[in-house]
Formats: structure tokens, C-alpha cells, sequence
């Protein structure tokens, strides 16, 4: 097994008009007494579930699971590749833990791309009703944050992805010559320059609502850069790569999924606690 | 208001070659007497006339059948996911269209080329005249029509 873990920080948001915050939905995930039912098939054959959830005094934390039971790699050996049987209805568990703190709302995710990213859990948590869906936002590392607040915000771009499915813009209403066009435009996406000019005495009243406005854009779907401007820095800050995140060599068991859960999950929470001053401080 | 504005555009793209048709033929059977006399009066060539007409035909219908062609053979990866969209499928009926009007257009010069009537007033010859200028106005109308919805797709960069 990998021994580097390394996790990403994010900050969970709830829609407005959702009754159910992202604890609630953990615990509805977790209430099914058999691993079996926990587990959900979230679209385009990605099957996903919560293996372990566990709620402590100051942290919710546990672990997911992607179920991979298609497409399953073969095994090595000094003759060349071996098949991998799996016993009927098993599969490969490709496991991410996580741990998250209520009170700022922040979650702390092992990064493991075959496994759960943000956009998979909240496919997963929020099942078929899109009012449930959460946003994970990337926190940003205290050095870009510093110079965020510090300096005056001039202006972001964003850069939109272009969208695969063309058929989407089809339209009988809508000429061939013009369609043609707006399909070469949602092809090549779209920048999206937004320019912050506000006066002196209310520039720091609205830093708050550019801040809010930031994090929803970084989790916006389809956002390829995000990048802000500030006035009197040369370079513009990389809104969507100067993000927390941690890493570590773990001496990992192999042959024991709790144990190897417990010092992955143990290694998170550290590292959570060791930045809840500067979360506290950022997020109350 | 938008939609409103965009199904406008969208009928007259459809039908604004055949409207073309059919106003020159209104126009030829009109004025086409008038025209005819003037040029005979002047010694105007309407061999040339004829003869320039065809080979516009000719051109036009071998360069749209090129672009067709081009179009439906290219890898570039825009065009490759286009092809699904109707916008694409009209543009290739717009082609398909011009080519089959510019080929009626081609055959049908043939006795006219021969012939070369000159009608000043009205019988049978003008309408027949009236009908063969109507075919090849239909027929520039709906290529340029294939070529701008094209050119279109063509300019979009991958």
C-alpha cells in the first residue's frame, strides 16, 4: 500500500433552504446496520459508501469507501500478470478517511482520487434530491488568505470549463449559423473577468461578501482557474491551488483495515487540531 | 423576446432561398421582356450570358461538394463532437440542398445554352426563362446559405 497519506481542507456549506446540515446527513448515511446498505451507486458506475463513522466530543470523523468491482487490475508476479479473483459481490475498497469539526465547519478529506472526492460525497450524501447538496470550498493556505485581506482585491477571472455534450445547445428555434456559433463558444468555455471597485470606507465592509463570493465560485461546477488580482502585487493569486492540505509517510499495516483506518484517521485529526487556531480564527 | 427573435431567424434561414426563388421569377416575368428587347437593341452577347450563368453553377456545386466532403472526413475534434448536433445535421441538408439544386441547375442549362432565348414579350418561352433564372437564383441563394453555416463551423477553433 501507498504509505503517503495526504488530505485537503474544505469548508462545508449547506444550502440555504436545506433542513439537513452535513452531520445530519452523515449519521442518515450511517444508520444502516449492514455495510451493504450503506452503500449507494452515485452515477457512471461509481459505487460508494461510509464505511465507519464515529462522532467524538470536538470532532465527526470516519472513512469512505469507492467499491471498485469492474475493471479489476490483474495481479504481479515474477511470471508476469496474474488475474485477481474477487469472491461474488465483492470488490476493491479504495478508502479515504475523514474528519470534520462542526463548529467551523470544516472538513479535513484524505486525498485519494480513486476514491471519494468532494464532488462524489455529496452525490452520495445527498442521494436523489438536489436541495440536500453540499459545497466544499478549498481552504486557502494562511500565506494566501494573509495577502488576500491584506491587499485590495482589483479583480478575479475564472475560467469555465467548455462542455462536452454539445447536444445539450440543441434547439429547433435557434438558426443553424448562429447555433454553430454558440456551440463553438460553450466549446471553448468562457472568461470571466469580474472587476472589484468599491471606495475606501466600504472596500473592507464588502471584503467579507468578495470572500463569500470566492469560495462559492471556487466550488462552482465546471471553474478551471480562479485567480484574483490584488492592487500593488505583480502576481495574482491562484485561488484554486493555494489550498490547505497536509501530507505524511504513515507506517501503514497492510493486512489490517481498522488499524490501518486508525492511524490515517489519527493522523488527520493532528493535523486538524494543529490548524484550529488559524481555522478558528478565519472561521469563528 | 429573444425566443421570438431567434425562431424569425431560424424560418428565414430555412426559407429565404426558396422566397429569393420565387420573387425573381415574379421579377423575370415582370421586367424580363423589358430586359430582353434592351438587349437587343444593344447588341448585348446572351451566349455569355447564358454560358456565364452555367459555369457559375458548375463552380459553386464542385466547390460546395469539396466543402461537403472536407466536413464529413475532418478528425478536428470540434467538428467531431458537432456532428451529433442538429445544427450540424441542418448545415449538412443546407449542403446537401445546394448541391442537388446547383447539379438540376447544371442539367436543365443544357437546352437553354443551345437554345439561348431571347423572348420580348410574354409566351412560353419567357416563362420557361422566368423559371430556369428563378432555379438558378434558389440555387446561389441556397449555397451561399451552406457556405455561411460552414464557414461557421469551419472558424471555430479547437
Amino acid at each position: 500500500m501507498d504509505a503517503r497519506v495526504s488530505a485537503n481542507f474544505y469548508r462545508v456549506s449547506t444550502p440555504a433552504n436545506s433542513a439537513s446540515g452535513f452531520v445530519d446527513q452523515l449519521r442518515e448515511a450511517a444508520a444502516p446496520p449492514s455495510a451493504g446498505l450503506r452503500q449507494r451507486d452515485i452515477g457512471a458506475n461509481i459505487t460508494v459508501r461510509l464505511e465507519r463513522f464515529r462522532e467524538n466530543a470536538e470532532f465527526v470523523e470516519g472513512e469512505f469507501s469507492r467499491i471498485q468491482i469492474t475493471n479489476i487490475p490483474a495481479q504481479t508476479s515474477d511470471d508476469g500478470l496474474i488475474p485477481t479473483i474477487l469472491s461474488d459481490g465483492s470488490g476493491l475498497a479504495h478508502v479515504a478517511a475523514f474528519v470534520y469539526h462542526p463548529q467551523t465547519r470544516v472538513l479535513l478529506l484524505q486525498r485519494n482520487m480513486l476514491s471519494v472526492t468532494p464532488n462524489r460525497l455529496t452525490l452520495y450524501l445527498c442521494g436523489a434530491d438536489p436541495s440536500r447538496m453540499l459545497a466544499f470550498s478549498p481552504v486557502m493556505t494562511e500565506d494566501a488568505i494573509a495577502r488576500f485581506q491584506a491587499g485590495h482585491a482589483r479583480s478575479f477571472t475564472v475560467k469555465f470549463a467548455g462542455i462536452d455534450n454539445l447536444t445539450g445547445l440543441d434547439d429547433q428555434d435557434t438558426a443553424a449559423a448562429q447555433g454553430a456559433r454558440m456551440i463553438g463558444e460553450a466549446y471553448h468555455g468562457a472568461d470571466v473577468t469580474i472587476t472589484v471597485s468599491v471606495g475606501r470606507r466600504r472596500g473592507a465592509m464588502l471584503r467579507g461578501f468578495v470572500e463569500r463570493d470566492v469560495e462559492r465560485l471556487a466550488t462552482a461546477p465546471g471553474v478551471e482557474t480562479l485567480e484574483a488580482k490584488l492592487i500593488g502585487e505583480a502576481n495574482p493569486i491562484d485561488l484554486l491551488s493555494e489550498n490547505m492540505r497536509v501530507a505524511m509517510e504513515l507506517a501503514l499495516p497492510e493486512h489490517d483495515p481498522i488499524a490501518n483506518y486508525e492511524i490515517r484517521v489519527n493522523f488527520l485529526r493532528d493535523q486538524l487540531q494543529q490548524a484550529m487556531q488559524t481555522l478558528r480564527h478565519r472561521y469563528g | 423576446m429573444l425566443t421570438k427573435r431567434t425562431t424569425i431567424s431560424a424560418r428565414l434561414e430555412r426559407n429565404y432561398p426558396a422566397a429569393i426563388g420565387v420573387l425573381t421569377l415574379i421579377l423575370v416575368l415582370c421586367f424580363g421582356p423589358t430586359c430582353f428587347r434592351f438587349a437587343s437593341a444593344h447588341n448585348l452577347h446572351l451566349d455569355q450570358f447564358y454560358s456565364g450563368l452555367f459555369t457559375l453553377a458548375t463552380v459553386a456545386t464542385g466547390f460546395l461538394f469539396a466543402f461537403y466532403t472536407f466536413m464529413l472526413t475532418t478528425d478536428r475534434p470540434f467538428i467531431r463532437k458537432a456532428k451529433s448536433t442538429i445544427y450540424f445535421k441542418r448545415a449538412q441538408k443546407y449542403c446537401l440542398d445546394a448541391i442537388l439544386i446547383g447539379a438540376c441547375v447544371c442539367v436543365l442549362s443544357i437546352p437553354y445554352l443551345v437554345i439561348q432565348p431571347a423572348p420580348s414579350k410574354m409566351n412560353i418561352s419567357l416563362v420557361c426563362v422566368a423559371f430556369w433564372v428563378a432555379l438558378i437564383a434558389w440555387a446561389f441563394s441556397t449555397f451561399e446559405r451552406a457556405a455561411r453555416v460552414f464557414s461557421a463551423f469551419a472558424s471555430v477553433s479547437d
